[in-house]
């Protein structure tokens, strides 16, 4: 049975009709809201390719049903900058040419800024933690971790100012 | 005069089926392969920009458009930039040169004297009225590569060999279309494919109500041999019907891998046809260097823990 499901999405309200409440939130974004950033990697909540901030927490959109995003905001990778206005964590990952395939990126720049969010200086052990659940089959960890480490000092100095 | 041609630019001699001048201030380079992390469109950029003699920033990749780009087979193998890249390379030294070959004639001067800077033709070291886009509805591209015009020598690379920001980078960065999945067409439809369970298994029997049950919308059925799909308006329906498949498809001659099948030393058992891709270099004089030797193996069978890849047709006629 067709129903509605109400949500925020990277600042703006949204609508949608969804056939099943257990739709996945993933396929409802890049489905319905054409926000194709967000990516289908393994369906299993193994490799952190989709995931998404949840009211602030990091979330495998693979797997999370719309039903139970009800109500919730929910930020995407189109949602933390853009080439005008970048973040500062996409700023450094450039910088850094922290990417190989960059398939993966979308989910490790989202589970970044949620680190970032709640630790300003992290260390670089808690870095690759925060980044566990992301993989990059490539191999472009090294560079990843500079560049959040990167990010965070600048947001530091950004907030100091 | 007819050099021997690049095996690659032997199987696509057309000039302007590599480079094109057709936009202003702006070199338009084809390549036949594909982004697929490696940076190659980057270096690809790199390579004309050498040989042509202008700046990156002028370079516009072409690339995965098959109507006007040469046919090089897969980009795989780490060949595209030893046999894609020497290509390119000589298309756009043969390019180059047909351009000094047509300003030489107009100035009445010897090609000798003639060199280009970021794409303007200057005659011993100073200006003329003349560059690639001046010259263009003049030059014939559509002509075969005859691969007489000397690449650049490493010694005189200005572009090659330095670091340079990946140009598909950005893309990814900021969540736009980088992939095929992430192209999104109206009344598009979407297919899972239900895997074997091993090669030489066979479809026996497939419970399609049941599937479709798991399903909860409209799906279809493609079944060719022992390939099936499923096929939906709805990603989810399909998704959902592909993994309730495996309890409701019957295969007979499923073979589970043995653990042994996961060694590489089974692996270095097996049959094998050995392809030799070159000749190793020279080896450096000893300099009382010490080589140290290490086999390092990985489950081969383990090789793919997510599998983003996807394809994406348009069926019908007169598209």
């Amino acid at each position: 049975m067709a129903q509605n499901i109400a949500f925020t999405v990277n600042g703006n309200s949204v609508r949608i009709a969804v056939a099943h409440e257990r739709t996945p939130l993933l396929d409802v974004l890049r489905n319905e809201l054409r926000l194709m950033g967000t990516r289908f990697g393994c369906g299993l909540e193994q490799c952190g390719c989709c995931i998404v901030l949840i009211d602030g927490s990091p979330g495998k959109s693979c797997t999370r049903t719309i039903g139970s995003v009800a109500g919730c905001d929910v930020t995407t990778v189109e949602g933390i900058g853009t080439p005008e206005k970048p973040h500062p964590l996409q700023q450094a990952f450039l910088e850094e040419q922290a990417g190989q395939c960059g398939y993966c990126l979308s989910g490790i720049l989202i589970s970044a800024k949620a680190l970032l969010d709640r630790n300003p200086s992290p260390s670089r052990g808690e870095i690759a933690r925060a980044l566990d659940d992301n993989l990059c089959r490539c191999g472009a960890h090294n560079r990843i971790l500079r560049a959040v480490e990167k990010a965070a000092a600048r947001l530091r100095e950004e907030r100091r100012v | 005069m007819m050099a021997v041609l690049p095996s690659i630019l032997a199987d696509n001699p057309r000039l302007d089926l590599w480079v094109n001048f057709i936009t202003l201030g702006q070199v338009t380079i084809s390549t036949g392969r594909v982004e697929i992390g490696q940076g190659v469109l980057t270096a690809m950029a790199q390579l004309a920009a050498e040989e042509l003699d202008v700046g990156i920033e002028r370079i516009a990749i072409r690339s995965g458009d098959t109507d006007v780009t040469p046919n090089e087979g897969y980009t795989a193998g780490s060949q595209s930039m030893q046999a894609g890249g020497v290509a390119l390379r000589q298309a756009c030294a043969d390019a180059r040169a047909l351009f000094l070959d047509h300003a030489a004639r107009l100035l009445g001067c010897a090609k000798a004297e003639l060199t280009v800077r970021d794409g303007r033709i200057l005659r011993d070291g100073a200006a003329t009225a003349h560059d690639y886009w001046s010259l263009a509805a003049a030059v014939v591209l559509a002509t075969e590569a005859t691969g007489t015009a000397p690449r650049k020598s490493a010694a005189e690379y200005t572009v090659v060999g330095r670091d340079l920001a990946r140009l598909d980078l950005p893309a990814k960065v900021f969540g736009q279309p980088a992939f095929t999945h992430d192209m999104n067409l109206d009344g598009m439809a979407h297919a899972r494919v239900v895997r074997q369970p091993n090669r030489g298994a066979t479809l026996v029997s497939v419970d399609e109500q049941a599937i479709r049950r798991a399903a909860r919308e409209p799906i279809a059925f493609v079944r060719a041999g022992n390939f099936l799909a499923i096929v939906a308006d709805n990603e989810t329906a399909a998704e959902d019907a592909a993994a309730a498949a495996a309890d409701h498809v019957v295969w007979s001659g499923a073979e589970r891998p043995t653990p042994l099948q996961q060694e590489a030393n089974w692996l270095l058992q097996q049959p094998a046809i050995d392809r030799i891709i070159g000749e190793p270099a020279a080896a450096e004089p000893s300099r009382g260097l010490q080589t140290l030797e290490r086999t390092y193996t990985r489950p081969h069978l383990a090789h793919a823990s997510i599998g983003p890849s996807c394809g994406l047709a348009i069926i019908g006629t007169n598209i």
